[in-house]
C-alpha cells in the first residue's frame, strides 16, 4: 500500500513509509519576519540566546540588519526604505510639476478654444 | 494615499469647449511632469504634451462623462509616448536637460543622496517600470486605474512598481534607511506654498 506523507493527499507511489515531520513553510526558503527572528545568527546550536541574537537579549541591531539581509533574498523591501523612496519620489515628482508651464501651452489652448467659438 | 489629487472628480461638461479649456490648463503641469519623467527630456515632453493636448481637444466628444478626466488625458499622453516610441526612437536616458537648472529643484539637499541622483537613477528604469511607478508612487492613481491607464493588468502593474522599487534601491545603493533623502528639512521646504522657482 501506498504510504506519504500524512499531510499529502498524493500517493508516493509505493515505499516505505514517510517519517511525519514539521510541516515546510508554503515559501520554502523564504521566511517570515517571524521566524527570521526566532534564527540564531551563529550556527552553533549551543551558542547563548544572547548571542544568537535574540530580540530580547543585548544583539537587537544584529537582528535587524539579519531581517533586511533576509528581505533582500527574498525580493522584498525594507518597508522604512520603501516608505523613503517613495517620499523622494513625490518630492522629485512634485518638483517636475513646480516647473513653470512654457507659455506655449497657453496660447495653444486658448487658439483651439476660440476656434470653436461660433462668434 | 495623502498625496491624491484633490481634481479627481469628472467634470460633469468638460466636453464643452469653455469647460475643456479651464480642465486642460489645470492637467498641464501633473501631464508635463509625467511626460518628463517618461522621456527624460524636457523637450520632448513638451512636444508629447502639445500632442496629448490637441488629441484630447479634438477627440473630446470621446470623453465619457462622469469618469476619470486625469486618467483619460494620461491614458492619451502614455499611448502617445508609447506609439512614438515603437515608431521612431528607442528609449532615451535622462540627459542633461533634465538636470537642477531645468526643472525646479529643491535647493538644498541635506540626505546622503540628492535629486538629481535619483532622477538619473529613475530615467534608467525600463519605461513600463518608470511609466508604472509614476502613475502610482507619484501621480497616487490606484493599481486599478493605473492599469486601465497603461492598458494591462493589475498584477502586471504591481509587478512592475515592485520592480521598479527594487531597482531604484539597488541603483542608488540603499543598505538602509538612514542612507537615503530627501529628509523632512527638503521636504518641509518643497511642500511650502511659498517654494516656487521663479
Amino acid at each position: 500500500m501506498a504510504t506519504g506523507h500524512p499531510n499529502c493527499k498524493i500517493s508516493t507511489g509505493g515505499g516505505g513509509p514517510v517519517e511525519p515531520g514539521p510541516m515546510k513553510s508554503r515559501n520554502d526558503g523564504i521566511d517570515g519576519p517571524h521566524e527570521v527572528a526566532k534564527r540564531p545568527i551563529s550556527a552553533d546550536a549551543n551558542t547563548s540566546a544572547l548571542d544568537c541574537g535574540d530580540p530580547q537579549g543585548g544583539d537587537a541591531d544584529n537582528v535587524a540588519e539579519l531581517k533586511n539581509l533576509e528581505r533582500n533574498k527574498s525580493g522584498r523591501l525594507n518597508p522604512v526604505v520603501q516608505a523613503r523612496l517613495g517620499e523622494t519620489l513625490r518630492v522629485a515628482y512634485q518638483a517636475l510639476v513646480d516647473t513653470p508651464v512654457p507659455a506655449k501651452f497657453l496660447v495653444l489652448l486658448s487658439r483651439l478654444a476660440k476656434s470653436e467659438d461660433p462668434d | 494615499m495623502s498625496h491624491r489629487p484633490q481634481s479627481d472628480a469628472p467634470t460633469q461638461s468638460c466636453v464643452q469647449p469653455e469647460a475643456m479649456h479651464e480642465e486642460l490648463v489645470k492637467a498641464i503641469p501633473k501631464l508635463r511632469a509625467f511626460a518628463i519623467a517618461l522621456t527624460g527630456s524636457v523637450q520632448l515632453a513638451d512636444d508629447l504634451v502639445q500632442d496629448t493636448l490637441l488629441k484630447a481637444w479634438s477627440h473630446r466628444q470621446s470623453f465619457t462623462q462622469g469618469t476619470n478626466f486625469r486618467a483619460w488625458l494620461f491614458t492619451i499622453l502614455r499611448n502617445t509616448f508609447f506609439s512614438d516610441c515603437r515608431s521612431r526612437m528607442r528609449q532615451r536616458h535622462l540627459n542633461n536637460e533634465v538636470a537642477p537648472g531645468n526643472v525646479a529643484q529643491p535647493a538644498e539637499q541635506h540626505g546622503h543622496l540628492d535629486m538629481t541622483d535619483f532622477l538619473t537613477a529613475l530615467s534608467r528604469l525600463p519605461s513600463e517600470q518608470r511609466e508604472a511607478l509614476m502613475l502610482v508612487g507619484a501621480e497616487g492613481f490606484s493599481y486599478g486605474e493605473a492599469a486601465r491607464i497603461a492598458g494591462t493588468e493589475i498584477g502586471t502593474i504591481k509587478s512592475r512598481v515592485h520592480r521598479a522599487r527594487v531597482r531604484l534601491s539597488e541603483a542608488l545603493e540603499i543598505t538602509s534607511a538612514t542612507d537615503f533623502g530627501a529628509d523632512a528639512c527638503t521636504g518641509g521646504t518643497v511642500s511650502r506654498p511659498d517654494y516656487k522657482r521663479a
